[in-house]
């Protein structure tokens, strides 16, 4: 008979309660029975409180229950565009900052609010911007500034603020570099240069879709391995999220409404968005907690959730 | 009798439709604050509880046609020098809808 921890490569924790927020499919013993946490049901999509405008090009970092979203682009040209970030708290927007210049189309990551962090986009009057900010939780300020200027690079990053990933942009951008807090660091280009590149996971295990052309792959820390593509190859201008690369989505993008799972092995189709949407500056770093921002002409907001609860496990 | 009932309602954000919502029947949004639902007692309390206005199929695709092709013409008009640039700024062109 084998045991857990040859099983999975990990020993069963010995805690005294249940741990506070345990991870999808996390086993632990509480010093009287052998808990585990798992899906209690069907992952939904549900309204979320509008965001302040209805623009597309906007960032956004973060989840449904702390986020922070930036920029858009108005139809007003450079000078106008907004410059005001605001702070979603799971069920209203309220204005959190100014980002420094009226950058729009920025690339996005961060954990929270407080740890947004944007970089790159459309530069006024009208080319592609190299520089770094972060978010502190009352202002934003400048950091170090990217190896590659992305112009479009809205909708494209991951990680959290100190160790963030941005790949690609448009136009048909495939490079990729790491940030460390303070600098970023070049590294092996994505396989194939596409206008928005999908990014979910760690600096050290990333997944990467492309919503222009499909191509799909996995960053191990050191190089790429292709991958199978998702269901949809054309999803440009859609959004992503999730926990890591064994529990990535991808949602909307052109006129579709669709989501899709990845659970590392293959793509799976998952309840539907109720609208379709297109350059939602969608955003979600655990797989519970997604949201799909405003798009052109639209303010609505959604929240993916999916209910997990905790059991006992029985020996007999 | 209709798959679908179809209204007109504004989305008040937060909770407008909730997750027990979705679980217990069909729900789409389009665009000019257009909503189909399934034909069921549970999508037409739900319609009633927005204070939504009941449209027919066709009324409603007139609306959906319509806010799309205004979109369309803002979408023209925003000010880059190509469709290209469009795009890549502001996401795809919005496209005809059809109803289920």
């Amino acid at each position: 008979m084998s045991s857990y921890n040859v099983i999975n490569g990990l020993k069963v924790r010995f805690l005294t309660a249940d741990p506070p927020s345990p991870e999808n499919g996390e086993v632990w013993y509480n010093s009287s029975s052998i808990r585990a946490q798992g899906i209690a049901g069907t992952g939904v999509w549900s309204s979320g409180g509008s965001a302040p405008s209805a623009l597309a090009g906007s960032a956004m970092a973060g989840n449904n229950t702390d986020a922070m979203a930036w920029g858009g682009d108005n139809g007003g040209g450079t000078p106008t565009w907004p410059r005001t970030s605001y702070h979603y708290n799971g069920s209203s927007w309220t204005s959190d900052g100014t980002i420094p210049t009226a950058l729009n189309q920025s690339g996005q990551a961060g954990v929270g609010h407080t740890t947004a962090i944007m970089w790159g986009g459309n530069n006024p009057p009208g080319s592609a911007a190299s520089v770094t900010n972060k978010f502190n939780g009352s202002s934003w300020s400048a950091s170090g500034n990217l190896n590659d200027a992305r112009r479009y690079a809205y909708l494209t990053g991951a990680g959290p603020q100190t160790a963030c990933i941005a790949i690609g942009a448009g136009p048909s951008q495939a490079t990729h570099e790491h940030f460390n807090g303070s600098s970023w660091t070049t590294k092996t280009d994505f396989p194939s240069g596409s206008n928005t590149i999908y990014s979910i996971g760690t600096q050290t295990a990333t997944l990467g879709v492309s919503g222009g052309n499909g191509t799909t792959a996995s960053w191990d820390g050191s190089s790429w391995t292709g991958i199978p593509s998702s269901l949809n190859s054309n999803r440009q201008y859609g959004a992503a999220g999730g926990a890591n690369t064994n529990s990535a989505y991808v949602f909307g993008g052109g006129s579709s409404n669709a989501v899709e799972l990845y659970n590392g092995t293959s793509w799976a189709t998952q309840p539907t968005m109720a609208r379709s949407r297109d350059s939602s500056g969608g955003s979600g770093i655990s797989s519970n907690a997604l949201i799909a921002g405003q798009s052109y002409g639209n303010s609505s907001v959604e929240e993916f959730t999916i209910p997990f609860g905790t059991a006992t496990i029985s020996s007999s | 009798m209709s798959l679908f009932i179809y209204g007109t309602a504004t989305n008040t954000g937060k909770d407008f439709f909730t997750r027990q919502n979705r679980l217990d029947f069909f729900l789409e949004s389009h665009i000019g604050d257009v909503w189909v639902v399934g034909n069921n007692e549970k999508g037409a309390l739900w319609l009633a509880s927005k204070n939504a206005v009941i449209k027919t199929k066709e009324e409603a695709q007139a609306i959906v046609d319509a806010e799309i092709t205004a979109a369309q013409a803002a979408w023209d008009a925003l000010d880059f020098e190509s469709s290209e640039e469009r795009s890549l700024a502001n996401g795809s062109r919005p496209v005809p809808t059809t109803l289920p």
